[in-house]
C-alpha cells in the first residue's frame, strides 16, 4: 500500500515538474527573428501539394522598424522575396506583437501567404499560393553555404 | 488509482486530438461568427465573419472563402497535418488565408466553439490577434464571387479574335464599395474570359453599344491578379495569364439587363 502511495507521489511530482518546464519554456524563448539574426542563410525542402519535393535556399535580406512595427525581408531561390513579421505572444489586452517564435509572411510577387515557427536550429512552416492554388509544407536548417542567387 | 485516472485522461485527450476535424467542419456547422480583434496600433475592433463558399472537394486542392465586415474577402486553405514527406494537405484544424485586396495574411485555428488567430497587413504594416465565436445573427454584406461558375459561360480567348456572349446583367449585390463602381450585380460573374499567354500584350473587354444603352450598364472586371476595374462600357488592361471575371451591373437592385459582352487581346 505504502509502495503504491509512493509511486503515486512520484508520478505527480514528475507530472508537476513536466508542467513547470512546459510553462517556463515559452517565457524564456526568443522571438522568431533571433535565430535569423544568428543564421541568415538556411537550406530548406518543401513538399508541394502537387507531390513534388523541392530543395531551395532561404536568406534573410533586411529588417525595418522596431518593436511591434518591425518587419523583415526574406528571399527564397527563384528569387521570391517576401515581407515578414514575428507573430504575437499572449492574448487579449496583454498581447505582445512581434514577440512570438511564430511568423507570418506575404510574397507579393506570387500572392503567397506563409506561416511558420523559427527556433535556433529549425524553421518550419507552410505556404499557400492563392493565384495557382498550391500549398506547401517546408522545413529548413541553418546552412551558411546556401545562398540565393540574385538576378 | 488516481494516477491511472490521470493517464487515462491524457490518453483520451490524445485520442480526441487524433479524431479532430479539419478547419472547415466548424465553419460549415456555423456560417456566421462574431469576432473581436486587437490591433497592433492599440485599437480594438468588433466585426462579423462568414464562411461563404467552398471550392473543390479534395482537401489537397480545396479552398474556401471567408468574408468579414467591410466587406473583406479572404481565400483560405486548411493547413497540412503531419510532417513532410507525406503531409496530409488541407486536413488540419489550422488554416492560412490571403486577402488579396489588402495584402493581408491570416493564420488561425478553428474549433467547434472558437476561431482564433493572427493577421499581418503588409501594406499598412499592421498586425492583429483575433478571436471569434459562433453567432448566426452576425451577418456580413454579400460580395461578388469571381470563383463561382460564370452564368453565361467560360470563354477561351485567342489572339486578335473578338469573342462575345450575351449576358443578363444586374442583381442584388451593391458594388458601390468597389472604387469607381456603382450599381448592382449578381454574385457569380456573367462571363469569364480565359487568356493563356502572359504579358506583354493588351486585353480589351467591352459592351458593344453600351454607351447608348438606355439602362446605363456598368462593366466590372476582376483580373487574374485580383484587381477590380469598373468602366462605363469599354476596358483596356495589360495582359495577364489567367481568368478575367466580368459582370454587368444595373443601376437598380434586382433589375435584369440583357446585353452583349465581348473580349479580345493582342500580343506585343
Amino acid at each position: 500500500m505504502n509502495e503504491r502511495h509512493g509511486a503515486g507521489r512520484a508520478f505527480f511530482h514528475a507530472l508537476a515538474l513536466a508542467f513547470a518546464a512546459l510553462a517556463a519554456a515559452p517565457a524564456s524563448a526568443a522571438d522568431c527573428f533571433a535565430p535569423l539574426a544568428a543564421n541568415d542563410k538556411w537550406a530548406c525542402t518543401v513538399e508541394l501539394s502537387t507531390g513534388a519535393l523541392v530543395p531551395y535556399c532561404l536568406n534573410v535580406t533586411s529588417t525595418s522598424g522596431e518593436g511591434a512595427e518591425r518587419t523583415f525581408g526574406m528571399v527564397t531561390s527563384g528569387p521570391y522575396p517576401r515581407t515578414c513579421t514575428c507573430g504575437a505572444k499572449g492574448r487579449g489586452k496583454s498581447v505582445r506583437y512581434n514577440a512570438g517564435n511564430s511568423y507570418l509572411c506575404f510574397d507579393e510577387s506570387t500572392d503567397t501567404a506563409e506561416s511558420g515557427t523559427i527556433t535556433k536550429k529549425k524553421l518550419v512552416g507552410q505556404v499557400y499560393n492563392v493565384s495557382v492554388n498550391v500549398r506547401g509544407t517546408f522545413t529548413c536548417e541553418p546552412d551558411p553555404a546556401c545562398v540565393v542567387p540574385q538576378p | 488509482m488516481r494516477a491511472l485516472g490521470v493517464v487515462i485522461g491524457v490518453a483520451l485527450i490524445a485520442a480526441g486530438a487524433h479524431a479532430a476535424s479539419d478547419c472547415l467542419e466548424p465553419l460549415r456547422a456555423n456560417a456566421g461568427w462574431r469576432c473581436h480583434a486587437e490591433l497592433s496600433n492599440g485599437q480594438g475592433v468588433d466585426y462579423c465573419l462568414e464562411h461563404t463558399h467552398t471550392f473543390g472537394a479534395d482537401p489537397v486542392s480545396r479552398f474556401f472563402k471567408l468574408v468579414g465586415t467591410g466587406p473583406h474577402t479572404a481565400s483560405c486553405s486548411c493547413r497540412a497535418k503531419g510532417n513532410l514527406p507525406g503531409a496530409a494537405f488541407g486536413e488540419d484544424q489550422t488554416y492560412l488565408c490571403l486577402d488579396r485586396a489588402t495584402d493581408t495574411v491570416i493564420s488561425g485555428k478553428t474549433t467547434k466553439r472558437r476561431m482564433a488567430g493572427q493577421t499581418f497587413n503588409v501594406g499598412a504594416n499592421l498586425r492583429t490577434t483575433f478571436s471569434c465565436e459562433p453567432d448566426p445573427a452576425c451577418d456580413v454584406q454579400s460580395v461578388l464571387e469571381p470563383d463561382l461558375p460564370a452564368q453565361s459561360g467560360f470563354v477561351d480567348l485567342l489572339p486578335y479574335a473578338v469573342v462575345g456572349v450575351r449576358v443578363t446583367g444586374g442583381g442584388d449585390i451593391d458594388i458601390g464599395g468597389i472604387a469607381g463602381c456603382g450599381g448592382y450585380a449578381s454574385e457569380a460573374p456573367n462571363v469569364v474570359f480565359n487568356v493563356e499567354p502572359g504579358p506583354p500584350g493588351q486585353l480589351e473587354i467591352f459592351m458593344p453599344g453600351g454607351d447608348v444603352h438606355p439602362d446605363d450598364p456598368v462593366l466590372l472586371v476582376v483580373t487574374p491578379s485580383g484587381a477590380a476595374h469598373c468602366v462605363p462600357y469599354n476596358l483596356y488592361l495589360p495582359l495577364e495569364r489567367g481568368s478575367y471575371s466580368a459582370w454587368v451591373a444595373a443601376p437598380t437592385a434586382g433589375f435584369a439587363l440583357g446585353i452583349g459582352v465581348q473580349g479580345a487581346y493582342r500580343l506585343e
